[in-house]
């Protein structure tokens, strides 16, 4: 009925395939290429490659001056775009030595933990979707909404806020605006609470992510992850404990759990949301009186590397100025590209069908890798 | 928070043959390789490599290689490193050895785009 070969265990087993994922793929947000080299149905190799929509956005570093490029960094980004414009004026600040009013430092902190908030519930809407719990999507980014009404209300923009300078900030936000986000952050974190609680508790989604995609402390040291990433593998490594802006005067501890599957990298990115609210509850308690900028004189001289905790981990902002307005050089190094080999690590021996889970588990904002 | 991690960052020139020798020692000590990059600077690709030092502190290690010599690829000590040098290579067009079983990060319609563009004179 069937030739030997067929039967023969051993000979169809051996037999390897490529199958190509990406660019263009129903549960991919953004364009990466994977190559899949697949015996059967696991995963024993993936070739990642990028490049697909770079744009060269360093480059224009030659062609702006330090103040104008503050707009074209903050667009490397429709998600982190506000914490790339800071670290790009934090890194310029430190360079000319240039001391921000205490106003203008608890407000980017503020912004930078809303970040973060709808950062992580976009996150986990896109994870909800690509383990297919669609109901858990549309309630993830329906809180989400609420954070760019905020944003919104008091950047003007829900993408793209444009209000880091170098210096300081563009805008202050009025007392009962304060008054009111801290209103909607109490609530929402109730919100919050009850997918939080369905991700981690129910049992179908536990299924889907117990066990799944596990790295350990030691794989993630040899692959320089960073991030919730990394810190679901039980590193404690976080860059706001270098106390840059605010965050000296708050009360704030890395999150961190050691399991290092993709339960425990959600269960580090919902304990972070609830983190962020309470910063962000703290920020607006402490808020200091004062005026939000300082002008700066001077064009910058000299390297500075910055590093910010971002939504998706550590990201790295050097500056090389040369005296005159326009910088020689300025490079980011992003969290996702950061992520990329160990994600590729975790992919050995994966299922084809978990294939869009290791992905997400990255949280991967190809956006950022292509700047 | 308890305790405050002042951010320090020191600038380390290197030759390019002792490169090896000093990103051996930051590995055997087991600090971690933040990112590399190149940049085309007066005739010469300037290589930076920065590495965590521990309790938030950071090293640059910078070294210079002429136009057709050949930089010596960490990605030995630092399997990750290979991305940063493709990159480099790939956008920079940078001599490395990158050692590694993929031929091609970046898909992009021009080879070594940002050669003439980060040109320093």
């Amino acid at each position: 009925m069937f030739p030997d070969s067929i039967l023969d265990n051993e000979v169809a087993m051996s037999k390897t395939s490529i199958i190509p994922f990406g660019p263009q793929h129903p549960v991919l947000p953004e364009p990466i290429h994977l190559d899949l080299e697949i015996e059967d149905e696991k995963v024993i190799r993936a070739i990642p490659s990028i490049g697909f929509v770079h744009r060269g956005l360093e480059s224009l570093v030659r062609k702006k001056d330090y103040n104008e490029m503050v707009y074209i960094v903050e667009r490397t980004c429709g998600i982190c775009s506000f914490m790339h414009g800071m670290g790009y004026c934090e890194a310029v600040e430190n360079l000319m030595e240039v001391k921000v009013p205490k106003r203008a430092k608890f407000l980017r902190t503020m912004w930078s933990e809303m970040s973060r908030v709808h950062s992580h519930l976009l996150w986990l809407g896109l994870f909800a979707d690509a383990f297919g719990f669609e109901a858990l999507f549309y309630q993830a980014w329906r809180y989400r909404e609420k954070v760019l009404d905020l944003f919104e209300m008091s950047t003007g923009g829900r993408c793209i806020f444009s209000v880091n300078k170098v210096g300081g900030v563009v805008r202050d936000v009025p007392e009962d605006m304060l008054k009111h986000f801290k209103q909607v952050f109490t609530d929402l974190k109730k919100d919050v609470k009850v997918i939080g609680d369905t991700f981690l508790k129910d049992k179908t989604v536990n299924m889907r992510l117990r066990g799944v995609g596990v790295l350990t402390k030691e794989q993630i040291l040899d692959m320089g992850a960073v991030g919730p990433f990394a810190r679901g593998s039980g590193i404690t490594h976080d860059l706001r404990m270098t106390g840059y802006d605010a965050y000296p005067e708050l009360s704030f501890e890395p999150i961190f759990e050691t399991d290092g599957d993709n339960y425990a990298r959600t269960k580090v990115r919902i304990m972070e949301i609830y983190q962020s609210i309470d910063l962000i509850c703290e920020v607006i308690d402490k808020m200091p009186t004062g005026p939000v900028s300082i002008p700066v004189k001077g064009n910058p001289d000299g390297e500075y590397a910055m590093r910010l905790e971002q939504p998706r981990g550590e990201a790295v902002y050097f500056v090389k100025g040369n005296g005159t307005k326009y910088l020689d050089r300025f490079r980011l190094r992003t969290p996702t590209f950061a992520n990329i080999p160990a994600m590729v690590e975790s992919l050995k021996g994966a299922e084809l069908s978990d294939v869009p889970l290791y992905i997400h588990s990255i949280d991967p904002c190809i956006s950022c890798t292509e700047r | 928070m308890d305790k405050i991690y002042e951010p320090t960052q020191n600038y380390r020139l290197v030759k390019a043959e002792e490169l090896l020798d000093v990103v051996q020692e930051k590995k055997n000590d087991g600090k971690r390789l933040l990112q590399m990059f190149v940049t085309h600077v007066y005739g010469a690709y300037e290589a930076i490599y920065i590495f965590d030092e521990g309790d938030y502190k950071i090293e640059c290690i910078v070294t210079y290689v002429e136009d057709d010599e050949t930089l010596a690829s960490v990605s030995d000590f630092y399997p990750y490193a290979c991305y940063y040098e493709k990159e480099a290579v790939e956008l920079y067009g940078v001599k490395i050895n990158t050692g590694d079983s993929f031929n091609k990060l970046y898909h992009i319609a021009e080879e070594t785009p940002y050669v003439s563009r980060f040109d320093i004179r």
